[in-house]
């Protein structure tokens, strides 16, 4: 019962968001300077104050590097970090459910599955992007309504539903890669399981940007609301949530971030489950409060990985290998502490 | 004045029918008690009261309106609902403070969060009901009375006319449940419609106002305390030997199992 015992937080809300923020701030400056190509911390203040005339330009293969391939990828690696743990929060808070997340519910792979098929079909951009949009909400749909199948409400079965949803949307996939074409097709999909932000340019960082600005943006103003969405539908309702429509929406703007993480660097998993734990363990089970601090935990977290799979070795090592082998036994760290404020 | 009626109700699950032909009136200040054994459709019609559930006939009017025809935000500002408190129950992790805030839904929009008017009402309601030192502590931590105490804020934070109690007693020792009971008494003196389901007749006997019995074979009555309350009803209610007898020292009325009739 040790729990009664009222504890003053270390920090308060705001002073959690601002030394996070800070935190990401410089996690993004190191990202821009690492890389197989070192930049100095002076050529990353020029060329960031050179726009704002405050400083003289940096030379021209720096300012290649740096426009053309670090930033894509920085905002990309912040974007899709961010998109992926306030997806996983919005589940999390919907389903009530604290074992769920977009790769868990199928989401993920629904969305690989269906950027395969569009690149098998031969679309481009945009095709691809809503093809991946439809297959994670295809996957999400067919997982709620296997739960509501089995007529039963625990934790588990919408997880187990997941995950059966999730092996057939694989199944999908290994399907379109035995009939896609080995040259051109194959290499496309493959790099789409593994999860890899080299591919990152600034026009698909633009295509998909808006998408994820739009969706992020709606289920932040969402966040006190998430609240509501988590209890009983019962009590939801007789405190004037229109259930549908709301749930609705959060599934739909949590599907497209998905779906555009996705659509930019193929299925990341762990974050979207790890994170808003992470986030709920500093700010507490608000969601008004845990989910801005998961949108920068995440995006921290990306980052750093991201940073981490440009330097190690000199290939690059895919994403979703790195967020596997440490999203894992941070899960099990996560879960056992838990247990120790539960006890 | 508020008031919440039902005329001709019937629900079916499916095939299975729960009840048929309920007629029930609620109004500001008054207290209405539905007794009946567990499984009879007590809190099935709570639901349909609450709005939650579509009677499968007949019409429930809120002010001559009816209730079908009321958005859900709309009816959240006329009628709080107080849960059950029952294992069934999805675990609230919530702090104290941000699940009574959850009372304000109903006036803010769908991109809105509490004011720190809210929060400061909030407050001053939680250290009203003794909860201030708990603010802070999560829902699923506190004790039951503490919990169903912040439900009853919680529906207070609604501003409703009417409040419904899903036996709001169950889960608590007797001293919780005498303490709610009294609260229940004191929001009817304050002007607050109440409907409440209970299995206990005792407790309809010590709030002594409107009274239903909904027995198994789905036979309703309903009337004043009185006139509904009698060792006849309840024993035909509860298929038991009840017999209501009034205690010669203050003279209350109390419903005991008559041993003499039971047969073993």
């Amino acid at each position: 019962m040790g729990d009664l015992i009222q504890k003053k937080p270390l920090l308060n809300n705001r002073q959690l968001l601002g030394v996070s923020s800070l935190l990401l701030i410089i996690v993004a400056l190191v990202a821009l300077s690492v890389g197989r190509y070192p930049l100095s911390a002076t050529t990353i203040t020029r060329f960031l104050l050179h726009p704002l005339h405050l400083a003289p330009a940096v030379n021209a293969t720096d300012q290649q590097v740096l426009f053309a391939l670090r930033l894509p990828r920085v905002i990309a690696a912040a974007a899709i970090g961010a998109a992926l743990a306030i997806s996983g929060t919005a589940f999390q808070a919907i389903f009530n459910n604290p074992l769920v997340s977009p790769d868990l519910l199928g989401v993920s792979n629904g969305a690989a599955a269906g950027a395969a098929l569009a690149i098998i079909l031969g679309y481009h951009s945009a095709g691809i992007q809503l093809s991946a949009f439809i297959g994670g909400l295809v996957a999400v749909t067919a997982a709620i309504t296997i739960q509501r199948l089995l007529r039963t409400r625990g934790s588990l079965t919408l997880v187990l539903a997941g995950i059966i949803i999730s092996g057939f949307m694989q199944a999908i996939i290994g399907l379109l890669k035995y009939v896609a074409d080995p040259d051109q097709q194959l290499p496309s999909i493959t790099y789409w399981q593994l999860g890899s932000l080299e591919k990152v340019t600034l026009a698909n960082l633009g295509l998909n940007l808006p998408a994820l600005l739009i969706a992020g943006v709606v289920l932040y103003a969402l966040r006190w609301r998430l609240n509501l969405l988590s209890l009983d539908s019962l009590e939801a309702t007789t405190l004037g949530a229109n259930l549908r429509l709301e749930q609705g929406i959060v599934i739909l703007c949590a599907t497209v971030l998905t779906a555009s993480a996705v659509c930019l660097s193929g299925t990341i998993g762990w974050i979207g489950l790890v994170i808003p734990h992470a986030a709920r363990l500093v700010a507490g089970q608000n969601n008004a409060k845990s989910l801005p601090l998961a949108a920068i935990f995440g995006a921290i977290f990306l980052l750093l990985l991201d940073s981490l799979a440009r330097t190690v070795s000199a290939g690059e090592i895919p994403l979703g290998i790195l967020t596997g082998f440490i999203g894992t036994p941070l899960f099990v760290w996560l879960l056992l502490k838990k247990r120790v404020t539960l006890a | 004045m508020t008031d919440l009626m039902a005329h001709d109700l019937s629900f079916a699950y499916h095939t299975t029918t729960v009840f048929t032909q309920i007629n029930f009136e609620l109004h500001s200040g008054q207290i209405h008690c539905i007794l009946g054994p567990n499984g009879v459709g007590k809190s099935t019609l709570l639901n349909c009261l609450a709005g939650v559930y579509q009677p499968t006939a007949g019409q429930i009017t809120l002010d001559q309106q009816p209730l079908a025809q009321i958005t859900a935000a709309q009816r959240a500002r006329k009628i709080a609902y107080v849960p059950q408190m029952s294992n069934e129950r999805t675990p609230i992790n919530f702090s104290l403070r941000d699940y009574v805030l959850l009372g304000r839904a109903p006036y803010l929009g769908l991109l809105a969060a509490p004011s720190a008017k809210d929060i400061a009402h909030a407050d001053a309601l939680l250290a009203q009901f003794g909860l201030a030192q708990r603010a802070n502590n999560r829902y699923s931590a506190v004790s039951g009375g503490q919990q169903q105490l912040a439900s009853i804020v919680r529906a207070l934070l609604q501003e409703p006319d009417l409040i419904i109690f899903d036996e709001p007693t169950s889960a608590l020792d007797v001293a919780n449940q005498v303490r709610i009971l009294q609260l229940i008494r004191q929001l009817a003196a304050d002007g607050y419609g109440i409907v409440l389901t209970t299995h206990d007749p005792n407790q309809a006997l010590l709030l002594n106002d409107q009274v239903s019995t909904l027995a198994q074979n789905g036979q309703w009555r309903s009337g004043s305390a009185s006139k509904i309350l009698t060792s006849a009803n309840l024993t035909q209610v509860y298929q038991l030997p009840l017999k209501v007898v009034t205690l010669p020292d203050n003279q209350q009325k109390t419903c005991i199992v008559d041993q003499n009739q039971i047969t073993s």
